[in-house]
């Protein structure tokens, strides 16, 4: 089971942004709109060697069963993996003053829950499935919003 | 433990699970749920933030020297008795008013109606205007054809409206039809909105010109000789009579009241003419419109034309509240001021969160039962605390007419009571008995005086989740064999085209218009969490980057709104996606206002 972002389906409705931000307690999940209409949201690709995990003073990032994660106690704020990172995916919470980033809900997956980003997506933008379902559905060929090259792709452990 | 629970904060009705301890600590997604298979918007998912907020009223409040003071109940009660009977004697039962709202159960809707024959008086109003009484005289009946499920066959879409902003969920079959069924989309609105992302042709009319589009539409199918003859003359009445009355409007002068090129207008309506299983979606923004009434007897007109009882297609409009379809199946009419009620009016009594703005008329006596204080609490002489959705028994109707169960997970909190226990209290305290236990005792007395609902007893609705009623008859779309009105006949409406928006002028340059998206005034509860999380506010105003340019605001400049009446502080944003003239606000009115920079 892998998550799957699919800009095609994306309304911009804001619900998977506050679903994460009610269950981990901020958000870590960004959707972005690349010309006021066409959704985007960039996310942590869990990098084989991660520069965050190298720079990080306190060793407050570390790789899990593939996944980067950053431990929210360890943090100090000092943004050095804001500035590492080379896709520019991890945010600073200005309130908590704390790196954050999407783990792939580590701790969910582990309960055998669903993330909560996908279970509320009204249009199923967001998706945690199997990677047969995925090819399916490209298969078929339905890309109609094809100008930004909006392709389905995977949040997956590295 | 996990309990069923309805979001209350639009007509979907989106279920979800309420996960509780000693409180509600959070929520649960019901991925098996009929409609909304575990989805929820962005006030879906806060929702149960609302019940143990801090700001929930806990006791009953009344109004001395313009300040609200805690009461008891027996005070409060004693007040309210003692004023209605007072006016009830001076100026008769007419001059009572009562105004409901979507957050009402069913149960509740229909003991307020009772208690108000009771009282004599017949003026029971829903707090805001009807999007769909007109539906009665073409139709048959004020609601959905089809379930909002269906909408996933459909191949071809005509939305008038923004329903992927203003009830978010229901984009989930919309986007269905479009990407597994190949629908067509078409999207008629005044401003470019995410609704427009996803047209295949998109027409961009004219603040105002509602109707005129639809005339133009209606005009071009029968100029093209696009539909069934046969089904017009069997099923339909009136035909010719609409027919007659626009047959010297051509398409080309149509369109041109529109702002659209008339051969755009002229394909959509190909599209719609000619599709299998067309369905037809409306949302709350034509509400902001005076000439309501007449772009839905269009939109009924449309779908007459296009033969919406075939098999698979539908007409749907997509309503506010969450139980308004209940407030219609109970026989409660949309609120319509004329200036003569207002001041008849002596004593007002509103039940539920409504987010209508109601004034206040003079020399009254108001009574407003709310969850927390909000703007409107101002008008009132006595505030009652009322339960919210998870602290009451009982059910309510969505929009396409699916009746759910809700559940008491809670206690409300101090001495807050749901609808049904005041109106049992202030009742029994004026003489009349409404000797009811539970809601199941009035479910069967609804059953038994409301014929659509005959067939769906209380064991139904607990049991399966979604009954839709008519429960047999029909299946699941309406009028299959033949309309519900009177003779059987689909009528067709009379109606004017011609726009009726206010005139901008010097010191009013700009159109401000709107559309609404929130239901429920709990949503102000939650908004600032929303703002919070997704850092964009919900509170804002969209300007042309032009117009900007001229009154010299820059991005994200905050400005003042100032109307004939009010005035609103809002940051603006500039776009090209809103047409020269026009401000759009989220959650306003249509009216001409200025704007100034603060
Ligand atoms: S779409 Fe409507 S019913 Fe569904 S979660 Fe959102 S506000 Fe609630």
């Amino acid at each position: 089971m892998e998550l799957y972002f699919d800009a095609d389906l994306c309304i911009n409705c804001g619900s998977c942004e506050i679903a994460c931000a009610r269950e981990n307690g901020r958000k870590k999940i960004k959707i972005e709109l690349f010309d006021a209409q066409f959704p985007i949201s960039s996310k942590c690709v869990h990098c084989e060697e991660s520069p965050c995990i190298k720079v990080c003073p306190t060793e407050a990032i570390e790789k899990r069963n593939g996944v980067v994660y950053i431990n929210d106690l360890l943090c100090i704020g000092c943004k050095s993996c804001v500035l590492a990172c080379p896709f520019g995916v991890i945010d600073f919470e200005k309130r908590q003053h704390i790196s954050s980033k999407c783990d792939l809900c580590a701790g969910w997956l582990e309960e055998n829950k669903r993330p909560p980003c996908a279970e509320t997506c009204p249009t199923g933008a967001i998706r945690y499935c199997e990677r047969a379902e995925i090819e399916e559905i490209t298969k078929k060929g339905r890309r109609k919003r094809e100008m930004i090259g909006a392709k389905i792709y995977a949040w997956r452990p590295g | 433990m996990k309990i069923k629970s309805i979001c209350n904060h639009c007509a979907l009705n989106c279920g979800f699970y309420l996960s509780k301890d000693r409180e509600i600590k959070g929520i649960d997604y019901w991925t098996d749920h009929p409609f909304n298979e575990g989805a929820l918007c962005d006030k879906g998912n806060l929702a149960y933030r609302t019940i143990h907020h801090e700001k929930r009223l806990t006791s009953p409040l009344i109004k001395r020297e313009g300040k609200f003071k805690e009461a008891t109940w027996e005070e409060v009660i004693e007040v309210i008795v003692r004023k209605l009977s007072e006016i009830k004697r001076e100026y008769g039962a007419n001059a009572i008013r009562i105004l409901t709202s979507g957050t009402c159960t069913n149960e509740e809707l229909y003991l307020i109606k009772k208690f108000a024959s009771l009282l004599g008086t017949p003026n029971v109003f829903s707090a805001r205007p009807s999007m769909i009484s007109n539906l009665k005289e073409s139709f048959g009946f004020k609601a959905a054809t089809n379930k909002l499920t269906d909408i996933k066959n459909s191949d071809c879409i005509f939305i008038l409206g923004n329903p992927f902003e203003q009830n978010p969920v229901v984009s989930k079959y919309i986007l269905r039809a479009k990407y597994e069924n190949n629908a067509n989309i078409i999207v008629a609105d005044a401003r470019y909105t995410p609704t427009a992302w996803f047209a295949t042709s998109f027409l961009q009319y004219k603040v105002g010109a509602e109707a005129a589009l639809l005339c133009a539409l209606i005009k071009s199918i029968i100029d093209r000789d696009l539909f069934d003859h046969n089904f017009i003359e069997k099923n339909t009445s009136d035909f010719n009579a609409v027919k007659k009355s626009i047959e010297e409007r051509s398409v080309e002068r149509l369109s041109k009241i529109t702002g659209l090129n008339h051969s755009s207008i002229e394909g959509a309506a190909m599209m719609i003419a000619t599709a299998k299983r067309p369905a037809i979606i409306y949302t709350t923004t034509i509400m902001q419109l005076p000439n309501l009434s007449d772009v839905v007897k269009s939109l009924a007109n449309l779908s007459l034309l296009i033969n919406i009882t075939k098999e698979g297609a539908g007409f749907y409009p997509i309503q506010g509240e969450a139980n308004i379809q209940g407030i219609h199946d109970l026989g409660i009419e949309g609120r319509q001021t004329t200036r003569s009620t207002k001041e008849a009016v002596k004593a007002l009594l509103i039940f539920g969160d409504t987010v209508a703005s109601i004034e206040k008329p003079k020399a009254s006596f108001v009574v407003l039962s709310q969850t927390f204080l909000s703007k409107t609490s101002d008008i009132a002489d006595i505030v009652l605390p009322s339960a919210c959705f998870a602290e009451k028994d009982g059910s309510i109707t969505s929009t396409d007419r699916m009746i759910q169960k809700i559940e008491k997970a809670v206690d409300p909190p101090g001495h807050a009571r749901s609808e049904f226990w005041i109106i049992k209290r202030i009742a029994e305290a004026m003489g009349h008995d409404l000797d009811y236990d539970d809601v199941k005792a009035v479910w069967n007395e609804i059953r038994a005086n409301i014929p659509v609902y005959r067939d769906i007893t209380y064991k139904k609705i607990e049991e399966e989740v979604g009954v839709h009623w008519p429960y047999k008859n029909d299946g699941d779309q309406l009028y299959k064999k033949k309309f519900k009105t009177k003779d059987g006949l689909g009528r067709f409406q009379h109606f004017a085209y011609q726009p009726r928006i206010p005139k901008t002028d010097k010191a009013h340059p700009f159109l401000a218009i709107t559309e609404r998206r929130y239901f429920n005034r709990e949503y102000e509860l939650i908004s600032n969490m929303i703002e919070n999380i997704t850092e964009k506010p919900t509170f804002y105003a969209d300007i042309n980057t032009k117009d900007a340019e001229n009154s010299g605001i820059k991005d994200g400049d905050i400005i003042k709104l100032i109307s004939a009446k009010d005035e609103v502080t809002v940051p603006a944003f500039t776009t090209d996606f809103v047409p020269h003239g026009i401000i759009f606000v989220p959650n306003y009115k249509l009216c001409t206002v200025s704007i100034r920079e603060v």
